[in-house]
């Protein structure tokens, strides 16, 4: 899933977070590429937490303009009772919060299709800074 | 019904009943998961289950639809509200019971079943269709683990996220880079199927599922269901048909490490009313009833040997039933339609 978010012309720090509200054991990794740049470089993971991602952020936005971001979900629903496995992926709400852009505040709630490979569930959006 | 068990049942090592006009039915004492079916007698093959607030209005819709008068022809159906809600502030721990750190013994309260169900039936007495509406819920109202499974329960998630962190790294190292799905997202999503599905065959299975099987040392499960009855099936003329309400407290003593053998001990209390006394079933040929009983259960793996003793007192006469039961689990991942 593409997503966009609007730096061109802010002159702040750009910063985002992730939410994921779910059921399921998640792990979180946001890597960024700025434009022209060699390669991702990981600018946040979950560790230890719920797989959420309270605020990384990002650098200034007059140096982020195409720049992409990769955010990667991994969960896994052995917790889940196998009869609710399914009801825990359709509820899994995941969000991602920019803040210091062209249009100030942003939340994308992407939505997705994906089916479980066996407990193992894999998430990914990309996201462009334009 | 989530999973249905295949259980061979060999009843009555011991059984002996007494009763002035009636006997107690051999149906299981214990808070039922769907009190509805109970209530009105119903084979658990007639309950829908929908798990989304689009599949429930699409059921009751059609049932709704289907229907020649104001009240659905035999709709049963069951769902869990927390499955319709998706917020932002749900996690796995405070799925399994840790919240901030504690562990929270309320914590099947959210996870409450309610069941809805419209029959229509014959009158036993006048002979006239009667349509009774009930509805009822159940959950686990209180479970206190033994000591140590916060500690268990913690290490297994803090286990599972790690292998969470291997299998991204093995996703990376096979290739599927964040590079390569800016570039090629068709080849990466390949590879990281490919990895996860091989992950799974690995023997990286998690222990936090070993974990979750553990049984709480002491827990209460409660029921409650209401029938509204309406002859000829006319609402306007509804009255109460049936009330049930049961509880369960069991304690639960582990025998060995593996916690597959138990020694199991239950005291029931259910108090039913049955309102509209010209649909007697075989469970309600009383105004009202107060069971009182109690359960001692040896659980060894798949199977279960207990006796279980109940008393009686209805409105119109007192009796006791006492059985001993042996069950056999022949299964126990056979999955409901």
């Amino acid at each position: 899933m593409s997503l966009n978010y609007q730096v061109k012309g802010a002159t702040g720090t750009i910063s985002m977070s992730v939410t994921v509200g779910t059921t399921a054991v998640t792990h979180t990794v946001v890597s960024m590429k700025v434009k022209g740049g060699t390669g991702f470089k990981t600018v946040g993971a979950s560790g230890q937490s719920s797989g959420n991602i309270p605020n990384i952020t990002l650098g200034d936005a007059r140096d982020l303009a195409g720049a992409t971001i990769v955010v990667r979900i991994l969960q896994d629903l052995s917790n889940i009772e196998p009869g609710n496995q399914p009801q825990a992926v359709s509820t899994t709400n995941i969000r991602y919060t920019f803040e210091g852009g062209t249009d100030d505040d942003q939340v994308f709630e992407p939505t997705f299709d994906e089916t479980p490979i066996n407990q193992f569930v894999n998430y990914l959006s990309i996201i462009t800074l334009s | 019904m989530k999973q249905l068990l295949f259980s061979l049942s060999f009843i009555l090592l011991c059984s002996h009943a007494y009763s002035q006009d009636t006997t107690i039915t051999l149906s299981s004492l214990a808070a039922p998961d769907v009190p509805v079916l109970s209530l009105l007698d119903l084979n658990t093959s007639t309950i829908t289950t929908v798990h989304s607030t689009k599949a429930f209005t699409a059921s009751a819709l059609q049932a709704f639809a289907n229907s020649s008068s104001a009240i659905p022809q035999n709709y049963a159906v069951e769902f869990t509200p927390y499955w319709f809600v998706a917020p932002t502030n749900r996690t796995a721990l405070k799925y399994m019971g840790v919240n901030k750190g504690k562990l929270n013994p309320f914590n099947g309260i959210k996870k409450a079943l309610f069941s809805v169900a419209f029959v229509n039936s014959q009158s036993d007495t006048s002979g006239n269709q009667v349509s009774n509406v009930a509805m009822g819920a159940s959950a686990r109202i209180l479970a206190i683990y033994p000591k140590g499974y916060k500690k268990q329960l913690q290490e297994a998630y803090g286990a599972t996220k790690m292998q969470l962190q291997t299998l991204y790294q093995a996703q990376v190292a096979a290739g599927a880079t964040d590079d390569l799905a800016d570039a090629n997202l068709k080849l990466y999503e390949s590879i990281v199927d490919s990895v996860t599905l091989a992950y799974e065959r690995k023997d990286s299975v998690t222990s936090l599922s070993a974990v979750l099987q553990t049984k709480p040392i002491l827990s209460l499960d409660g029921s409650v269901a209401y029938d509204l009855y309406a002859p000829d099936n006319n609402l306007s003329g509804a009255k109460t048909g049936r009330f049930g309400a049961w509880l369960t407290l069991t304690y639960s003593q582990n025998l060995n490490e593996a916690q597959t053998n138990y020694l199991h001990l239950s005291a029931y209390a259910r108090y039913l009313e049955n309102g509209a006394s010209d649909i007697e079933v075989a469970a309600f040929q009383f105004d009202r009833a107060t069971d009182i009983g109690g359960k001692v259960e040896l659980e060894m793996n798949k199977l279960k040997v207990g006796y279980e003793f109940i008393h009686r007192n209805t409105s119109d006469f007192i009796t006791f039933r006492s059985a001993g039961l042996i069950q056999y689990q022949l299964n126990s991942t056979v999955q409901s339609i």
